[in-house]
């Protein structure tokens, strides 16, 4: 680690007079980076002037959101320097007569919900906690379960304006719909939790407000026909939202109640959203299938709890595979001690790892060997969505095989110096 | 004797001999008359002369031939059915083109995670027929989709009218192998829809061939809706329909289609083999399309009716069967060809605005078409606020050629300036190239490069095409290894 | 062919001829691309219908040469006009190919010894019927005395082909031409002229009786004149459009010349010669006079009349495969599958790509065997698939070609024209199918 006790740079940054400047105390975050100077530009402008004087002195920095899901960037290295682009905010533009909405990095997504149902729309995105920014939720690409009916984060993604680690400004994209304009940059900047550029400001696609959302709790049993409910409740024209968790967890989360049967071993959620025909019809179709209840629209909401960053020592993992693999995962998560979540289309399911309740079989001192395990069986991708124990090497970068090095290749092209979180991602050069 | 022979060659005939040991003698063409045909794709305003054809049969294939241009320090430009309307697989002079046609096999369906793997050369209509059994169908349908091809289509983030609902390829594309410029190959993004790092399957997608060769695609296959409905609602002119289509936007619903047909285009579509009994003296047809569960259809064609009477329609009328429904599409997707009627040659155009503001600039487009004396037609992606001002002319008389370019250049310069793009679904190729700088700045653009390096460094893979110029460029790369220098023919 | 022999103007491809405006209302959308069988199978660009018309423009516009390579590719083309009715512009390609094949005929492009041959019999022997009719005799006897086989080992490629794809000749009594007078066998409805063509009287005599006694029993006198020839169509195919021209004036002569007032329709059961008799009009530039608009196919003509039933059970498994020049150059489609939607207990079972050719193509499957073979055996999956009983077809060429892909396949499955069903089913004394 460098010694920055004195960096001529935050002499140079506090000098800058259109960025918030703020030391930390105590200085640690992110796992067990720490960091010793906070910035927080006002404007774009400001953004652009800090990564100059940033880039002119090599100096790496940690690109933030609000800050709530720092768990996620598990670490970066030699980095002393938080800058956080929650100031960069505002809504710009609600289209109401296109459905499209302008707002920067910095806004939180909440705000954007509210000002897109005033408009007569939905924000087809969910934050992950109080407080999420907009920025944040693209450089995370993080969704929540109502991915099914929302789409993937980048799926509404129209176009960004970012800053480059020189401090460069651009754009990509535009506020229509559909457009093949030059190469699909976006796609490309969301996810890319930051490593590439700071997103500055963003044009979305909102969806149209439905007429009608039912919420349904069913109980099942764990069978194989319990797995095949719920990818085709995962199918029907109405569903936005379906999640399956056992039983154990449910409970737990309050704002779900009671199983509607007691004694079932797991309970499927789903949202449907629609006309109002359609969200009847589906619901009916639900109710045939197993005992249900009809919940708040706000049920969903409470699973929130679910994905904060997990506790000293633990961690979540996120498993993507096919649906055929849905039931295998869920079973040999749940037989190796893990709590289960999961989503049937697009298969993804969660795994958490608390080491204070932990059920997972103690001959098996590595839990995240046993996930391996698992992912190679069910043929799943995976990774850590939150690792706030002081993480491993080798988890620092990605677990996965790029036998090209496209990934290294581009960072070197957008961020040569290293300077956005460095080590998150793409581990060094 | 024979080593002599082989010596004597020129080192063109040698290296087209290796590439024939490659994909073998049939599969390489190299005769003026067969090279001639592979000038152009759909877009025909400037041919460019390869130097040799190859048609690979395999990933391998692709690898060495890719491997054996660049020992020749030749160029390579892939290809696929080449229906693109953009240039996208335009040979630049002396460039090796790798056609993927016979790269055409469905290697794999899965019903039950409904998912394909298919070779590059799959028509995207087979493709769809092929899963039919299955109750499912690949959504992206270009017009030209009863001959083009998904790997074309990836190429150019291909739409067609059901983007609306159903998305573009980028929504439906999971995983591809490709061979990146340099011969290797890689594979990009899982069957499961997500792997850990960047999105390079949806960098990949709509980068015109210029990051690669795309050799296998994993595509999402969906379910074909419960019911469909499809209504024709005929106006007395264009801008009504229009004003119809942000209604129904504002409305909540969304259409698996909104298409709007201009009179012109009816005239010459009734006159051809895709006639459907479209009515040739309506000002505008404008084609909606509900899809769904039975359920709700009836309600919402009831919305519509009432919709487009406030609009002042003159009539709507439902395809009573699957079969009318087919021929309303096959009219629509045949237009662009019908126009042929009308002249030697088309320039379809293609930007998108927003979808308020369509009523606007379909006026101030006819301007410009009356304005420079063209024959101007319309059809066009309502829903998407996609247009396709197509112009009919004759590119052997020069001084109508050039009245068609400053046309169209002007027509983009209005859908820029009230916020649209350049282009929705035929991409940029070497068409809209330099009309680039109307949307993007020089960093803009060089951000666009930093992408291209990361894959294609010196530029060997489908040269000149998407970004104008070298400027600022070369200082974007790091490595400034030297970029495509290929001029606009 | 030397000068000599040959009484048309030396046609030229430029910006001036007919071929050139014509390849100009193609806009290059490429619809047609996946239409085209032999694109199918190479996936070549130059062997698409808009590679060859963009070539034959190109010859035009002095961009390339009238080169050994064009005149292949024109003659790689099946001529299936599949193209066509996938053509949004309305590309008259058949009539471009023609003129185009005429050109490199001209041009001493066409070689080899299969293409002298081809020359040599569709002139000296498939035009003049004595000829004709005494060289079948003389198959019919090298069959029976097996000489065929004898010989096979020691032909060559194109002769041991030929002897494959025909089938057993039948004895000399199938091979009498039809009476000049059929009588109709019910209440008068009309009265037709019938197309006996070159080939079927000598090879599928049985089918003409056939078309000739549905025809009467449904009420139609049929007229066959005696001096009527072959229609002209492998001629015209081949780029031989003078010998085409002769033949038609020919027949148009033995038709009735300027008075057709005599007849409803000139009916064939052949769709290749079904299609050259609805070109003669662009063939002669004297126009085909009152003979236009009068030919039909026999299916085509029985579904618009009305077919009278009742007819008889008929329980089977039947596969309707169109031949290209009834449903891309007529486009009749529709109308034999009507027909034999008629016939009780038949099921007509669709099977994939019915609209796409066989590769019989005329004298094709013979001269471009290994492209005929590799759209032959696509046919023949998309046939497996279906599991017929019986394939039908109404042209010489397909049956002959389907029936040599059936042997091939060891398929049990009989190959027919659609009308031997109908006549089957009218009459109640033949002995059930199959």
């Amino acid at each position: 680690m460098r010694d920055l006790s004195e960096p001529i740079v935050i002499s140079e940054l506090e000098a800058l007079s259109s960025s918030g400047f703020s030391r930390f105390d105590p200085p640690v975050i992110a796992g067990d980076v720490p960091l010793r100077f906070g910035l927080e530009p006002e404007s774009v402008d400001g953004l652009a002037q800090v990564m100059q004087v940033l880039s002119a002195h090599s100096e790496p920095v940690l690109v933030t959101g609000a800050g709530t899901r720092l768990d996620m960037i598990k670490a970066v290295q030699d980095t002393q320097i938080r800058l956080s682009c929650r100031a960069i905010s505002g809504i710009d533009e609600c289209d109401a007569a296109d459905g499209v909405m302008r707002a920067h990095a910095g806004t939180p997504l909440e705000d954007l919900v509210q000002v897109a149902d005033e408009a007569g729309w939905t924000l087809p995105m969910e934050a992950s906690a109080l407080g999420a920014t907009l920025g944040g939720t693209l450089a995370t690409a993080n969704s929540g379960p109502r991915r099914l009916g929302f789409g993937a984060v980048r799926d509404n993604v129209l176009g960004l304006e970012t800053t480059l680690a020189t401090g460069e400004r651009t754009r990509c994209g535009a506020r229509v719909v559909k457009n093949v304009t030059g190469y699909d940059m976006a796609k490309l900047y969301v996810g890319s939790f930051g490593t590439l550029a700071i997103i500055e400001s963003a044009w979305l696609r909102l969806h149209p407000k439905v007429e009608s959302v039912e919420c349904m709790a069913l109980s099942l049993d764990g069978g194989e026909a319990s797995f095949r409910i719920a990818l085709e409740a995962s199918r029907r024209t109405s569903a936005r939202a379906v999640v399956l968790l056992p039983e154990t967890l449910a409970t737990r989360v309050s704002g779900l109640g009671a199983p509607p049967k007691a004694g079932a071993c797991w309970r499927l959620l789903v949202e449907c959203a629609g006309d109002e025909t359609v969200t009847r019809y589906d619901s009916e179709w639900l109710a045939d299938q197993a005992t249900a209840q009809s919940l708040s629209s706000q049920a969903l909401d409470s699973l929130k709890a679910l994905y904060r960053p997990a506790s000293p020592g633990g961690f979540r993992v996120r498993l993507h595979l096919l649906p055929s693999g849905l039931e295998e995962a869920c079973r040999l998560l749940d037989e190796a001690g893990f709590e289960v979540l999961a989503y049937p289309e697009p298969t993804t399911v969660y795994a958490f790892h608390d080491p204070t309740a932990s059920r997972v079989t103690k001959d098996l001192p590595n839990p995240l060997a046993l996930i391996e395990r698992v992912a190679a069986r069910v043929r799943a991708d995976w990774v850590i969505e939150s690792f706030p124990a002081p993480c491993p090497d080798e988890l620092a970068g990605f677990n996965t095989q790029d036998p090209q090095n496209l990934m290294g290749e581009l960072k070197m092209q957008f961020d040569p110096l290293s300077l956005l979180n460095r080590g998150c991602f793409v581990k060094s050069f | 004797m024979a080593l002599t022979g082989i010596a004597s060659k020129s080192d063109h005939d040698a290296f087209v001999d290796r590439l024939q040991h490659i994909v073998g003698v049939e599969n390489c063409l190299s005769d003026p008359a067969e090279l001639f045909v592979y000038g152009t794709d759909a877009l025909t305003l400037d041919p460019g002369s390869p130097a040799v054809v190859v048609l690979p049969g395999s990933t391998e294939e692709v690898s060495a031939v890719i491997k054996a241009c660049r020992a020749a320090n030749r160029k390579f430009v892939p290809r696929g059915a080449g229906t693109g309307l953009s240039g996208g697989a335009q040979p630049s002079d002396g460039a090796v083109i790798i056609s993927c046609m016979r790269m055409n096999s469905i290697l794999n369906v899965d019903g039950y995670n409904r998912q394909a793997v298919i070779q590059p050369g799959v028509v995207n209509a087979d493709l769809s027929t092929e899963v039919e059994h299955l109750g499912l169908f690949y959504a992206p349908d270009p017009s030209s989709q009863q001959a083009c091809t998904v790997g074309g289509n990836v190429a150019e983030n291909s739409g067609g009218p059901h983007t609306l609902k159903y998305g573009t390829t980028t929504n439906h594309i999971l995983a591809l192998e490709m061979v990146l410029p340099d011969g290797a190959i890689t594979r990009l993004g899982s069957a499961s829809g997500f792997s850990p790092g960047y999105d390079l399957v949806g960098a990949v997608v709509g980068s015109e061939g210029t990051l690669g060769v795309v050799t296998e695609m994993t595509v999402r296959l969906t379910e074909i809706p419960e019911a469909t409905e499809t209504a024709l609602v005929i106006f007395d002119d264009v801008p009504s329909a229009c004003r119809l289509v942000g209604r129904v936007i504002r409305s909540g619903m969304v259409p698996a289609a909104l298409e709007v047909v201009d009179q012109r285009t009816v005239v010459a579509v009734e006159a051809s083999v895709y006639a459907a009994g479209l009515p040739v003296d309506a000002g505008a047809v404008l084609i909606v399309e509900l899809d769904g569960a039975e359920c709700e259809l009836p309600g919402q064609l009831l919305r519509i009716r009432k919709m487009a009477d406030q609009e002042g329609a003159r009539e709507v009328s439902v395809a009573r069967s699957p079969e009318e429904r087919t021929h309303f599409w096959r009219a629509r997707k045949g237009a662009f060809g019908a126009m042929g009627r009308l002249a030697p040659d088309l320039y379809v155009h293609d930007a998108v605005v927003p979808r308020a503001r369509l009523p606007e600039v379909l006026e101030g487009i006819c301007e410009i078409g009356d304005r420079y004396s063209l024959t101007l037609s319309n059809i066009f992606h309502a829903g998407d606020g996609n247009l396709h001002p197509n112009i009919s002319y004759d590119r052997r008389d020069e001084e109508e050629l050039k009245r068609v370019l400053a046309a169209g250049k002007e027509m983009l310069e209005l859908c820029v300036k009230v916020g649209g793009v350049l282009t929705g679904e035929h991409g940029v190729g070497i068409e809209k190239r330099d009309y680039m700088g109307l949307l993007f700045d020089d960093a803009d653009l060089a951000a666009m490069m930093r992408l291209r390096n990361a894959f294609n460094p010196d530029g060997f893979c489908n040269p000149g095409k998407l970004i104008p110029t070298p400027r600022a460029c070369t200082e974007a790369n790091p490595k400034a290894r030297g970029y495509d220098t290929v001029p606009i023919r | 062919m030397s000068s000599a022999e040959c009484p048309e103007p030396i046609q030229i491809l430029d910006v001036d001829s007919e071929i050139y405006s014509g390849t100009l209302d193609c806009v290059h959308c490429g619809l047609c691309l996946t239409s085209c069988p032999t694109y199918r199978v190479t996936g070549r660009e130059t062997s698409s219908p808009r590679g060859r018309v963009h070539l034959m423009r190109g010859v035009a516009e002095g961009e390339i040469e009238l080169s050994q390579t064009v005149a292949d590719e024109l003659h790689l083309c099946l001529g299936c006009r599949a193209c066509e009715t996938k053509c949004p512009s309305g590309v008259r390609y058949g009539a471009l190919l023609e003129q185009g094949r005429a050109i490199v005929a001209q041009s001493g492009l066409r070689k080899g010894l299969g293409f002298r041959v081809e020359g040599f019999a569709l002139r000296h022997v498939l035009a003049h019927k004595g000829r004709l009719k005494w060289l079948v005799s003389l198959l019919g006897w090298v069959q029976r005395l097996r000489l065929d086989r004898l010989a096979a080992p020691f032909l060559p490629g194109g002769l041991s082909r030929a002897q494959r794809l025909l089938p057993a000749i039948p004895p000399s009594a199938e091979r009498e031409r039809l009476p000049a007078f059929t009588p109709a066998k019910s209440p008068r409805r009309g009265r037709v002229a019938f197309l006996e063509g070159c080939v079927m009287p000598e090879l599928f005599g049985r089918i003409n009786r056939a078309s000739v006694r549905v025809l009467a029993a449904n009420g139609f006198d049929v007229w066959v004149p005696g001096d009527q020839v072959c229609c002209g169509a492998l001629h015209a195919h081949s780029g031989d459009l003078a010998s085409a021209r002769d033949l038609a004036r020919q027949n148009k002569q033995a038709f009735g010349g300027e008075d057709t007032e005599g007849f409803d329709a000139l009916i064939t059961n052949s769709a290749g010669c079904g299609a050259a008799l609805r070109e003669v009009d662009h063939w002669l530039p004297e126009g085909s006079g009152s003979l236009e608009g009068k030919a039909r196919d026999v299916a085509e003509f029985l579904d618009e009349v009305g077919f009278r039933e009742p007819l008889r059970s008929l329980p089977a498994r039947v596969c309707y495969d169109d031949p290209c020049h009834l449903v891309h150059a007529q486009g009749v489609a529709s109308a034999p599958r009507r027909l034999l939607d008629l016939i009780p207990d038949l099921e007509l079972v669709p099977h994939a790509n019915a609209d796409r050719c066989c590769g019989a193509a005329g004298t094709y499957n013979l001269l471009q065997a290994q492209m005929a073979d590799a759209v032959l055996e696509q046919k023949l999956d998309d046939l497996e698939a279906a599991a017929p009983e019986w394939i039908l077809t109404g042209n010489p060429g397909c049956l002959m070609q389907l029936q040599s892909g059936v042997a091939s396949r060891g398929w049990e499955a009989e190959v027919a024209h659609p009308i031997e069903l109908l006549d089957q089913a009218l009459g109640p004394d033949e002995s059930p199918v199959a």
